[in-house]
């Protein structure tokens, strides 16, 4: 059954059709056009369709459609801000975080989230929040200092 | 990872797979009387859905195919931690993320917080509830085998009736619960325990997200002159059914807490066991490492005795 589907993404509305079967993953790629992000194991094991929903981080994957009306969406798009790359972008591309880019927008988005509620993580503390985001490249090493070089930089903006 | 049944294309890789080829509703529901009334309605064509972290899976793989998703996500009675009557009592709708961060569960039953941080990943933990971890019925849930040696109880809400029970006797197989029909999971009670206390979470996993090549939690209580009075011995993926090792247990009330003797008690846990060999591991392999875990285990539980 197809229905009108109200999203706030990147606080942004859109009304736009959907079935009761499609995950918000589906609808931000293909109904929004927002392909920043991914789908790669489709079931909820590797975090490369990793959003932000209501200030979690999430599996878009294993969210039905319904589930994500009226909530509060964050997607890598929504990172940059004025033109200007999110600190944690800005490390990832100084920091070689990925190398072929496909895990990066999930990692993003978990490192985001996890900087936003804990501002200076410890190295162990970073590696279990991406636990949930899978890099088949292996830049594990390079995302973990990716994101400690986004703690330096966001500490050294921040207002005294 | 589990094998979809049929073949992938390209595009599906691109777009995601549709997650249902039968046409379903979801429908938020208002009460938990609603809930009972809609699958006594629907029976096997309904599903409660919270996270659907299981749900969706198991959609995609076709390995059911529901017509209604009762959706209970938003019934506030569900969702609560709270210490009450010494008890700790948790709602069945609560996230893993919400039991992961409360500092409650951290202090009274710090166990199920051990065994919370190892599932999955915290995206699956902020829309995964407990009450679904325990339904879906794994015999290697992480969460059932520290609610077990904790003595967790149950309680299952139908039409006509709400009844409580024990953990251990809430599974009959691999991923079967004996939930009725009708019935709604809504609350996991946790009594406090005693003085004197003691307790270990063990799992054993390939990667961080992995589901349990073993699990085990124990649960030791000793006398004021240091003999162990109760002792509770939970084991997972060791047989169709998260496990007790009862003559273990046996084994080691009204005795002194003695090397040579928890050895023996691993040994008899391992001996009730009854592992398969799968894609994660071999079932000597299962028989071994539990052996080993749970002797450090009792070990690590014995630091831990508050007097």
């Amino acid at each position: 059954m197809v229905k009108l589907v109200r999203l706030i993404v990147n606080q942004v509305s859109y009304d736009t059709p959907a079935r009761s079967s499609d995950t918000l993953a589906e609808v931000l790629r293909n109904k929004l056009g927002l392909t920043g992000t991914k789908i790669s194991c489709d079931q909820g094991d590797c975090g490369a369709c990793t959003v932000i929903v209501d200030n979690k981080p999430v599996l878009s994957c294993l969210m039905l459609i319904e589930k994500a009306e009226g909530k509060n969406i964050q997607t890598v798009e929504g990172l940059a801000e004025d033109g200007e790359l999110h600190p944690v972008q800005q490390a990832f591309i100084a920091n070689f975080g990925t190398q072929c880019g496909y895990c990066e927008p999930g990692m993003l988005m978990a490192a985001k989230a996890l900087l936003d509620g804990n501002p200076n993580p410890s190295e162990l503390e970073i590696r279990q929040a991406l636990s949930g985001n899978l890099c088949r490249c292996g830049s594990y090493r390079g995302a973990v200092k990716s994101i400690q070089a986004a703690v330096s930089l966001m500490e050294s903006r921040r207002p005294i | 990872m589990k094998q979809s049944e049929r073949t992938l294309t390209s595009s599906d890789l691109l777009q995601g797979s549709d997650c249902s080829t039968v046409e379903f509703n979801c429908h938020k529901a208002q009460s938990i009387h609603e809930v009972n009334s809609l699958l006594a309605r629907y029976g096997q064509k309904a599903r409660i859905l919270v996270g659907g972290t299981d749900l969706l899976v198991m959609m995609k793989h076709s390995e059911t195919q529901p017509e209604i998703l009762v959706d209970i996500s938003e019934l506030p009675e569900l969702d609560y931690i709270q210490l009450r009557d010494g008890f700790l009592e948790i709602g069945s709708t609560t996230t893993l993320a919400s039991v992961e961060d409360s500092h409650l569960v951290k202090k009274h039953i710090p166990i199920l917080h051990e065994a919370v941080v190892t599932i999955a990943s915290r995206q699956l933990r902020n829309m995964a509830s407990l009450g679904g971890n325990l339904c879906n019925a794994s015999p290697a849930a992480d969460t059932t085998t520290s609610l077990m040696a904790l003595d967790a109880e149950v309680e299952l809400t139908g039409s006509q009736a709400t009844r409580s029970l024990s953990i251990e006797k809430f599974y009959a197989g691999v991923n079967k619960s004996i939930i009725g029909m009708d019935e709604l999971l809504t609350k996991i009670r946790v009594p406090l325990s005693p003085p004197r206390t003691g307790t270990d979470f063990f799992k054993l996993g390939r990667t961080a997200e992995d589901i349990a090549v073993v699990n085990g939690a124990v649960r030791l209580t000793l006398t004021s002159d240091g003999k162990f009075a109760d002792v509770r011995i939970a084991l997972g993926a060791v047989a169709p059914v998260v496990m007790r090792a009862h003559e273990a247990e046996e084994l080691l009330v009204g005795n002194v807490p003695q090397e040579s003797l928890i050895e023996k008690a691993s040994l008899v846990a391992v001996g009730e066991t009854k592992p398969i060999t799968d894609i994660r591991a071999s079932a000597s392999y299962r028989r071994a490492v539990t052996r080993t875990l749970l002797h450090q285990s009792f070990k690590n539980a014995l630091g831990r005795v508050d007097v």
